[in-house]
Parts: C-alpha cells; sequence; structure tokens
C-alpha cells in the first residue's frame, strides 16, 4: 500500500500522527514531520535507491534505466532542488 | 503519446553523449556530402540553399555552422543552467539532432526536384534578368513539395535542436526557448558573415 503524503483536500504535506506496534499493540500519538525521502513521490524514492545502490555512479545508472547520462542527472538534480525547497 | 513516438521528438533521453555524437556525425557528413553531390548546402542553422560547392566547401560551412551553434548553445547552457553541464552531451545531441535534413539530401537524390526548383528559381529571377521563364506548372508543382518537405525536416530538426539543448542543459521553459533562438540566430548571423567575407575574398 503506498503511503499518501499531499493531502487530497488541500494538496498540503500531511504529517503523521499515530505509529502502532503490530506485535504489542503499542500506539505512539503526536504529530510528526515525514522524513524528507517519505515526502518524495514513489518514482523519486526509488530512483534515490538505485542510486545508493550504483554506488552514487550516474553512469552506471544510466545503463541500467536504459537512460541518457544527462537525462539521468536531470532527474538527480530535480530531486536536489526539492529536497532543498523541503528544507 | 507512447514512448515509441516519443523518441522521433526527443530520443535524448535514451541516447547522448560520445554515441550520439559519432551517430550524428557520421549522418551529418553523409547528408551534406549527398547535398553537394545534387547541388544543395547546408550553410546555417536552418539554412539550406541550392549551391554548387566544392566537396570541401561543402562540408567546410556545413560543420563551421553546427560547431558555431553548439558552442554558442553551450555558453547559453552554461550561464542560465543549475546543472554541471557536459560539452560531449551537448555536442553529441545537437549533432544527432541534424538527422531529419538526410531526408532533404535523399529527395535532392532525385534529379527532378533540385533540376525543377532551379527552374522555378529561374523563372522567378526572370523579370529581373530579363531572361524568358522556361518553368513549367509541373515545375511549380514538384518544388513546392519540395519546399514541403524541406520545412517539415527543418521543423523536425529544430524541434529535435530544442530538445537536444533541454536535455543536455537542463534547462526548461521561458529562459530555454529565449537562449535557442538567441543561439540560432546569432549563428546564422556569424555563418552569413563567414560566408560574405569568403565570398568577397576577405578569407
Amino acid at each position: 500500500m503506498k503511503l499518501p503524503c499531499i493531502c487530497p483536500s488541500c494538496q498540503q504535506q500531511l504529517k503523521v500522527k499515530s505509529l502502532r506496534c503490530e506485535y504489542c499493540e503499542t500506539e505512539v500519538n503526536g504529530l510528526y514531520t515525514l522524513p524528507l525521502l517519505a515526502q518524495l513521490s514513489e518514482d523519486e524514492q526509488d530512483f534515490i535507491l538505485k542510486f545508493v545502490k550504483s554506488s552514487g555512479s550516474l553512469k552506471d545508472m544510466a545503463k541500467q534505466l536504459n537512460l541518457s547520462y544527462p537525462t539521468v542527472r536531470n532527474r538527480l538534480d530535480d530531486i536536489i532542488s526539492k529536497l532543498n525547497n523541503y528544507e | 503519446m507512447n514512448n515509441k513516438n516519443l523518441s522521433l521528438i526527443n530520443p535524448f533521453e535514451r541516447i547522448a553523449g560520445l554515441k550520439a555524437l559519432i551517430i550524428g556525425l557520421i549522418i551529418y557528413i553523409a547528408t551534406v556530402v549527398l547535398g553537394q553531390i545534387n547541388g544543395i548546402a547546408y550553410p546555417g542553422v536552418i539554412s539550406i540553399k541550392l549551391a554548387s560547392l566544392p566537396l570541401l566547401s561543402a562540408l567546410g560551412i556545413a560543420l563551421s555552422a553546427l560547431i558555431i551553434f553548439i558552442l554558442i548553445l553551450y555558453i547559453i547552457g552554461r550561464l542560465i543552467s543549475k546543472s554541471r553541464i557536459r560539452p560531449v552531451d551537448v555536442a553529441g545531441t545537437l549533432t544527432l539532432a541534424k538527422v531529419p535534413l538526410l531526408l532533404v539530401s535523399l529527395v535532392g537524390c532525385i534529379p527532378t526536384f533540385t533540376k525543377s526548383s532551379i527552374e522555378v528559381t529561374n523563372s522567378l529571377l526572370s523579370s529581373i534578368t530579363g531572361n524568358a521563364s522556361t518553368a513549367s506548372g509541373t515545375d511549380y508543382l514538384i518544388m513546392s513539395i519540395f519546399v514541403i518537405i524541406i520545412m517539415v525536416a527543418t521543423i523536425w530538426m529544430l524541434i529535435l535542436s530544442y530538445n537536444a539543448f533541454s536535455i543536455s542543459c537542463n534547462v526548461k521553459g521561458v529562459k530555454a526557448i529565449a537562449g535557442f533562438i538567441i543561439a540560432a540566430v546569432l549563428t546564422e548571423c556569424i555563418c552569413f558573415a563567414i560566408l560574405l567575407a569568403d565570398f568577397q575574398g576577405i578569407l
């Protein structure tokens, strides 16, 4: 199941209100901001995972994804820009 | 639009860099050589002219125009982009973007098209030169078809060139469009100046 990050009503960032342990039924309530990486879209998170698994080599990523080097670099730059805006 | 169609106007998501440069250069040189054999020259970014030139001159003019365009777009890309730009990506994608011009050279291999174009051009100039017009209605029709093919190839090439610039320099929107137009106009002006200087024996 996909974790929603944006409010479907007003398009603002959602926050985490409650976390629950499925083993001992402990529930933690509060108002927690989602981690930066969790605020990215599924595609972007997948991209970052592939980036880390490629040891940060855009060249290897481009081969893996069958995309050109500038395309991969542009996607990374877009994610960096998005993360900077969230901060 | 599916991915297969997209690759006709933006293949640079899949191919760039040295690979694009080598493929693009081979096709572009073939385009210029085929064009030269049939009296077609490519002296600028969007210029396609009927001209009989020696092979070396035709290649020199066409490659110079391409190199100047690449250099200007690289400089503009460096100025307006926040990303690191690799010169080989700019050169490769822009060279590959010239592929549609091969269509013009291939159509030019059919003698009817160039012959009719020359007849119509001479006919249009006959009022100035005083020579009798020899172009027939068929010549006008054939030349019109040739002009449409040239327009389609040129528009396709321009779209590819813009996408090449956008992807290789990571620029979008108004800045990218303005930068591209400035580069195209500057390149045409510089190429025209070089041709004029060559014609006047300055170079």
